[in-house]
């Protein structure tokens, strides 16, 4: 059965799913999953598998704050006392400092952190640069690994190769050995729109990019804005609304590969044009200032009722959909993003991966995986998502059907989970670098300091000087 | 060696010290032009003058990250209080001051004089307040106008602490890094980028610590120089 759902979930990952085989994929993952596992707890019942064997040690985790992953870990703090004997501290900071910390942690002589949470964009430079412990042994051993854990099978397959398993020797995504386990949280990027607006206005949810505009054109009107999106000096705009244009529109961010020294962009061609483009037209219909609007200006327009279409991180804009913070939670749906005459909508892998550092002693290490083995249950990645909606890491997750009913968003992100692409300059420890310079450049072209091709030729030209610095392009 | 190299010729590098300097010249006046004039009239000891001095020290005590988070709300172009502020004056149509490189700086170093101004005020004041009264008196008898105290008493007897404040707060300027951070993050494309901010966003960011280091000496080098001169200039202590 594991075996079917893996080989299943590997060709969706390379061709892209449809809703029905996505809903089949977790519907048979969360058999398995649910087959078995409501909770550790339950587990510690099984024949080898002693989750007290390293009751009296303290297990520091490390996580990033801002994106409520570690509200879960802090309510399971006397649970995981309770069942594991371990108790748990949990550090969390934000993105910048976080980043910082990781480097000089595992570059000490004996880490301060049991467990570290990492973002998918750091892994080449973390894991590819052999700081953390190669966890196959963990997951094989019995005693030391519930049976109901259920990898690699609960998890989708991309995000497996992305934030899990690293071919260190040859600093490639993906291979054989494991290093993280996909957490606190994984996530894409599709489409929130207006339910009502839309329907109010007769138009169908877009499907391509220029029925997008078309769409945001037309229900630009009445105080209402036609979109609105990640447009400012940040990361984020390539990461989620450029990249899911480009990546849809057919284009292809590198050729070559590093190794052979000819890794090329290509972001002075059409492609890459067009979806700078497709962004100013945006602009002119997203709410005044938007080339200053990250997540929380973006998310709250869209929450305020101001806003008709918008891309988002689905773990980010999810709390769209929550009655607390949301003015339009019960008029909102939820759909892949956009395609073009003859791709899918084709969005960005996000997400995160958990590790234990190789600098730790063996105990430290036993002990930390056998947190960390809680928080990335099956029974933990619910709990989180149905209480701070925060992108489950597993199949059962996307596909349970009580969170689906709470949270109708949840399978359309599943779904883009499955089909979701990596960032292509992921695999070099100069991605941030990159698709920072790249930001700025498409950023002044959106507030109309230059066109949409004087931004994608300055862009190539500084990737160029940055990927021949690095070594990668001769 | 090669760093160093480097920096010299990358442009970023340069308008961050254009921007730097912008920042800390505009800045720095402006905060020791309204904080000895603050420090000066709340020295008339007038009603009310204990609350609105506590009031207005209020922005020092506060994180320069969480300021630049607060006046980014503030200046929110759909929904900012400041904007609503400025449109009961009559101003109907303002920039959007965040995305807009002709404003950026500009706001940014507004936002800078509102946290800062104050900082210079405490010292100022402390050191008006603690001046002998008895020459202002004679100086009253003798018909002096407020104006001519003011420029031939007051000013050069609270100089040495107006020194001491510019001189923290210029170097306190030259560094900033986290106004920039919460407000901007160096844009517009590198509208506000400061040379700390470059330095941080090089090592911390892009993990080129050996850029990011060679960055911070020329830093150290440039302050030390700059304000050594500073100082050779302006006397603390006068002769006479």
């Amino acid at each position: 059965m594991k075996d079917k759902v893996r080989a299943h979930a590997t060709d969706s990952s390379d061709n892209g799913v449809n809703r029905r085989d996505f809903l089949k994929v977790g519907a048979a993952a969360a058999a398995v999953a649910g087959a078995s596992s409501v909770g550790m707890a339950e587990s510690a019942s099984a024949a080898a598998y002693n989750p007290k064997k390293f009751a009296g040690t303290t297990v520091k985790i490390l996580l990033v704050d801002g994106e409520r992953d570690q509200e879960g870990i802090k309510d399971k703090i006397s649970y995981i006392q309770k069942t594991h004997g371990i108790k748990v501290e949990v550090t969390a900071l934000a993105l910048g400092a976080q980043l910082e910390k990781i480097q000089s942690v595992l570059r000490a002589s004996t880490s301060e952190y049991d467990i570290i949470d990492n973002l998918g964009f750091t892994v080449s430079g973390v894991v590819g640069g052999g700081l953390f412990t190669k966890l196959n042994d963990y997951i094989a051993n019995k005693e030391l690994t519930a049976p109901t854990y259920n990898y690699p099978a609960d998890f989708p397959a991309g995000q497996l190769d992305y934030t899990s398993r690293y071919d260190v020797a040859n600093n490639k995504f993906g291979g054989k050995d494991v290093y993280l386990i996909p957490g606190m949280h994984s996530g894409s990027v599709i489409m929130f729109y207006r339910k009502d607006l839309l329907s109010a206005a007769g138009i169908p949810v877009p499907k391509s990019w220029d029925d997008y505009i078309d769409a945001a054109r037309k229900l630009n009107t009445g105080g209402v804005s036609g979109t609105t999106m990640i447009a400012a000096n940040d990361v984020s705009l390539i990461l989620v609304d450029w990249y899911a244009r480009f990546a849809s529109m057919g284009g292809k961010l590198m050729s070559g590969t590093p190794g052979a020294k000819n890794y090329k962009p290509n972001l002075n061609g059409a492609t890459a044009v067009r979806a700078v483009q497709h962004m100013i037209d945006c602009a002119e219909v997203s709410p005044k200032g938007v080339g200053s609007f990250g997540f929380t200006e973006s998310v709250d327009a869209f929450s305020r009722g101001d806003v008709a279409l918008m891309l988002c991180w689905s773990t980010i804009a999810g709390s769209a959909f929550n009655p607390a913070t949301s003015k339009v939670a019960s008029k909102i749906g939820a759909v892949q993003i956009p395609g073009d005459a003859n791709t899918t909508g084709r969005p960005i892998r996000g997400g995160w991966g958990l590790g234990i550092p190789k600098n730790l002693p063996k105990k430290r290490k036993d002990a930390a995986w056998m947190v960390m083995q809680y928080i990335t249950s099956a029974s933990f990645d619910k709990y989180q998502m149905d209480n701070y909606q925060t992108d489950p890491n597993r199949r059962s997750t996307y596909a349970d059907a009580a969170l689906n009913k709470k949270f109708p968003y949840l399978k359309v992100a599943g779904q883009a989970m499955e089909n979701a692409k990596m960032l292509d300059v992921a695999l070099i420890p100069e991605c941030f670098e990159l698709v920072g310079e790249a930001a700025r450049e498409f950023n002044l072209a959106i507030i109309g300091s230059q066109t949409a091709k004087q931004a994608c030729a300055n862009a190539q030209a500084s990737w160029e000087k940055i990927l021949k610095r690095a070594g990668h392009l001769a | 060696m090669g760093n160093y190299k480097e920096i010299l010729s990358d442009k970023v590098f340069w308008s961050s010290i254009l921007v730097t300097g912008v920042m800390v010249g505009v800045a720095l006046i402006v905060e020791v032009v309204a904080g000895v004039s603050l420090a000066i009239f709340f020295g008339q000891k007038l009603r009310g003058s204990k609350f609105v001095r506590a009031i207005l020290i209020t922005p020092m005590i506060l994180n320069p990250v969480v300021v630049g988070l607060m006046w980014r709300a503030l200046l929110n172009p759909q929904w900012g209080l400041f904007n609503w502020f400025i449109g009961v004056f009559g101003v109907d149509n303002p920039p959007i001051w965040l995305s807009d490189p002709k404003w950026t700086l500009w706001t940014l170093i507004f936002v800078d004089v509102w946290q800062w101004t104050p900082f210079i005020f405490v010292v100022v004041f402390a050191r008006y307040q603690a001046l002998p009264m008895d020459v202002f008196e004679s100086a009253r008898v003798d018909g002096a106008s407020p104006l001519k105290i003011i420029r031939y008493i007051t000013l050069p007897l609270v100089s040495s602490a107006v020194v001491f404040a510019a001189i923290f707060r210029g170097i306190d300027s030259f560094r900033t890094f986290d106004l920039v951070y919460g407000l901007t993050f160096g844009g517009p494309g590198r509208s506000t980028t400061t040379l700390s901010f470059y330095s941080f966003e090089n090592g911390f960011v892009y993990y080129r610590y050996g850029f990011a280091s060679a960055l911070s000496y020329i830093m150290v080098i440039m302050a030390t120089i700059g304000f050594s001169v500073l100082l050779k200039w302006i006397p603390v202590r006068r002769s006479h």
